[in-house]
């Protein structure tokens, strides 16, 4: 990845649904690891939405952080880093015109697409998305989980190690 | 040979839903129904946790609806710690809430109208799927695209701060907040960063209003008449009739405006509302007592708020509810498409209230938290952006939750939904010999109308597409497909 002073790194999901919240500590693991860097910056949220168009729109990189169920991989995408075994999954996201509405919340690439038609550019975005097992009412992530979550972050403080 | 239609769940909408259609040998719609998968496994969790929890547990609940949640918790755990119903809060307390909450209510309508309902607004109910969604409106109306992003950013700033955070945040607690508002941190949303300031978003407010209403000038025939039935209507209002969204006491009216349920307390909500319980759904039906549960179901929301109150507290609302209230001449609206015009109206109140709060000087007040004699249960009412909120919480000697009941805004609707799943069904399938992909829009925007939350019914997390099978008289699937 480069860099020329505007990376976003954008976790979702609720903290409060077991490994529902993975993307949120990740997120905020690099929080940290940024605390002394003003041209990163570090977002969280419940879920995507259309305000995150405008909030993308000012950065030239975005990686969002998301979790996901555990042995599934993303279907068409261009895999950079992590396997199902590794338990993460590092990958390009382009922008998906052709949205499938489910909730109200946005696809990340319906968020770039958005991105794209309200301002007409779209960030180099790219998804870290990291197996979860299980999702009840529960603080506490899996064991499981956080050694994914582990695995996602050493890969990652690695690639933005040189930045 | 009966053909079984289910659309399976319903997109744009959280958790699990599935709309079931049974068609007999003659090709007509003989059965409808909306089935939701509701998990009550949130009320068992929470036993056994400090009361002074639950306004920040409860946000566990739902994703998109974490500060309806949280403040009628707070409202509920107000009544333990002997804070009272509303009215015993001190200002700062009940004004930073409000704005939370008003907030709330700004953003999501903002986003329901521009995301949800907008897309079969411009483009229409049988539109390509490909274009009706909210990028089509980004390509074609861009304009109006741009001011639902900033309507619903503005609104989610309210929410940050006042709540402290996005994600669980800790504004209200037991009897009051735990924190005030600086001059410095009002300022950029009243007189600074253009676009985001409370006039524009009053202004913005008031053309989406204007927006819809020359819409359902145009197309009187689909707004009026889809998916429109008689039913009662339930809401808090203010104790002089006013619309309130934070608190009052319990109205009902039924579809010719008589009162049934004489603005009681919530705290008596056990008193006038039952759930029913029917053996092919999990979530289950509402309805008042004293009518029963076939005369007694009601809707909740928007709709059912601009029927029971007597008029709306801020001059631009108030304007345009005597429009709305004008068109049915007094009486109560049963049109399932205004929903969205009473969505709006209330939007545009919801504006107003925020740029009032934010130059209130009570939001600067210090004294922050009230406390009284603690009380062994309390219960919260809230009008969330779908319809009435009820919490209710009991606990024991040692502070702990013992029983947690909890009826969400999309429970409440459950009956009307089922209605309109039947009325469009009807209107869109009977004699038809297939069933096409604008027909099952057409069931969904019945549906969508209410805004339903199933995150917060089923307390689920999925996000799926739609499947849609057709099935013979005999349970085989003759047609299924997945967008």
């Amino acid at each position: 990845m480069e860099s020329d002073g505007g990376l976003l790194v954008y976790g979702y999901g609720n903290p409060g649904r077991q490994d529902d919240g993975l993307g949120i500590l990740f997120a905020e693991r690099c929080g940290r690891l940024f605390e002394d860097r003003p041209d990163f910056r570090v977002e969280t949220d419940y879920q995507l939405n259309i305000e995150d168009a405008d909030l993308i729109s000012g950065f030239r990189q975005v990686v969002f952080a998301d979790a996901s169920m555990a042995g599934t991989s993303p279907d068409g995408s261009e895999i950079e880093a992590g396997s199902r075994e590794s338990g993460f999954y590092f990958y390009r996201i382009r922008p998906a015109v052709t949205v499938s509405f489910s909730t109200h919340a946005m696809a990340p690439g319906s968020v770039l697409a958005l991105c794209g038609e309200l301002y007409g550019r779209v960030p180099e975005c790219r998804m870290m998305r990291i197996s979860g097992r299980a999702w009840e009412f529960n603080a506490e992530p899996t064991a499981e989980a956080l050694r994914n979550l582990e695995k996602a972050w050493e890969f990652f403080a690695g690639l933005t190690a040189g930045l | 040979m009966g053909k079984k239609v289910t659309i399976e769940p319903v997109t744009r909408v959280e958790g699990h839903g599935k709309v079931t259609i049974q068609i007999d040998d003659a090709g007509k719609v003989a059965r409808t129904r909306l089935h939701i998968v509701e998990f009550r496994g949130f009320e068992r969790f929470v036993r056994g946790r400090p009361y002074w929890e639950a306004p920040v547990l409860v946000q566990r609940l739902c994703g998109i609806c974490p500060v309806s949640h949280h403040l009628a918790a707070a409202k509920a755990v107000d009544v333990i710690v002997g804070a009272g119903t509303g009215e015993g809060l001190t200002p700062t307390a009940e004004k930073m809430r409000r704005l939370m909450h008003y907030g709330q209510m700004f953003q999501s309508h903002s986003l329901h109208f521009f995301h949800l309902a907008s897309p079969d607004l411009l483009f229409g109910i049988d539109a390509d799927p490909a274009i009706r969604n909210v990028i089509g409106v980004a390509m074609e109306h861009k304009e109006l695209a741009v001011q639902g992003v900033m309507m619903r950013k503005f609104g989610q700033e309210m929410i940050r701060i006042t709540a402290g955070k996005k994600i669980h945040g800790t504004g209200a607690v037991p009897g009051g907040i735990n924190k005030n508002l600086s001059p410095e941190e009002i300022d950029p949303w009243l007189t600074g960063e253009d676009p985001l300031n409370a006039d524009q978003m009053v202004e913005w407010a008031q053309g989406a209003v204007d927006f819809f209403k020359d819409y359902q000038k145009k197309n009187r025939e689909l707004i009026d008449n889809f998916s429109a039935f008689p039913s009662n209507h339930l809401s808090l209002v203010r104790k002089d009739g006013a619309l309130d969204l934070y608190h009052g006491v319990m109205r009902a009216v039924d579809a010719e405006g008589r009162k049934i349920l004489h603005d009681v307390d919530y705290q008596d909500y056990l008193k006038y509302i039952r759930e029913e319980v029917r053996s092919w759904s999990y979530m289950k039906f509402p309805y008042i007592r004293e009518y029963g549960k076939d005369k007694g179901w009601y809707r909740v929301g928007p709709l059912a708020r601009l029927n029971t109150a007597e008029f709306i507290p801020t001059p631009l609302a108030q304007k345009e509810f005597e429009i709305y209230k004008a068109y049915t001449k007094g009486k109560p609206n049963n049109m399932c498409l205004h929903t969205h015009w009473a969505r709006l109206i209330e939007t545009l109140h919801s504006a107003e209230v925020i740029r009032d709060l934010l130059k209130d000087p009570d939001l600067q007040g210090t004294d922050l938290v009230t406390e009284g004699t603690h009380e062994p249960e309390g219960v919260g009412l809230i009008e969330a952006p779908r319809g009435t909120l009820f919490h209710h919480y009991a606990v024991n000697d040692e502070d702990l939750i013992t029983m947690c009941n909890l009826i969400v805004s999309t429970t409440n609707n459950n009956q009307p939904m089922n209605e309109a799943v039947g009325i469009v069904a009807r209107s869109y399938m009977d004699g038809r010999k297939e069933i096409t992909e604008p027909m099952m829009n057409a069931v969904e925007v019945g549906i969508r109308a209410y805004d339903p939350c199933l995150s917060c019914a089923t307390h689920a997390l999925g996000k799926m597409p739609l499947e849609f099978e057709v099935f013979d008289s005999e349970g085989r699937s003759l047609q299924h497909r997945s967008r």
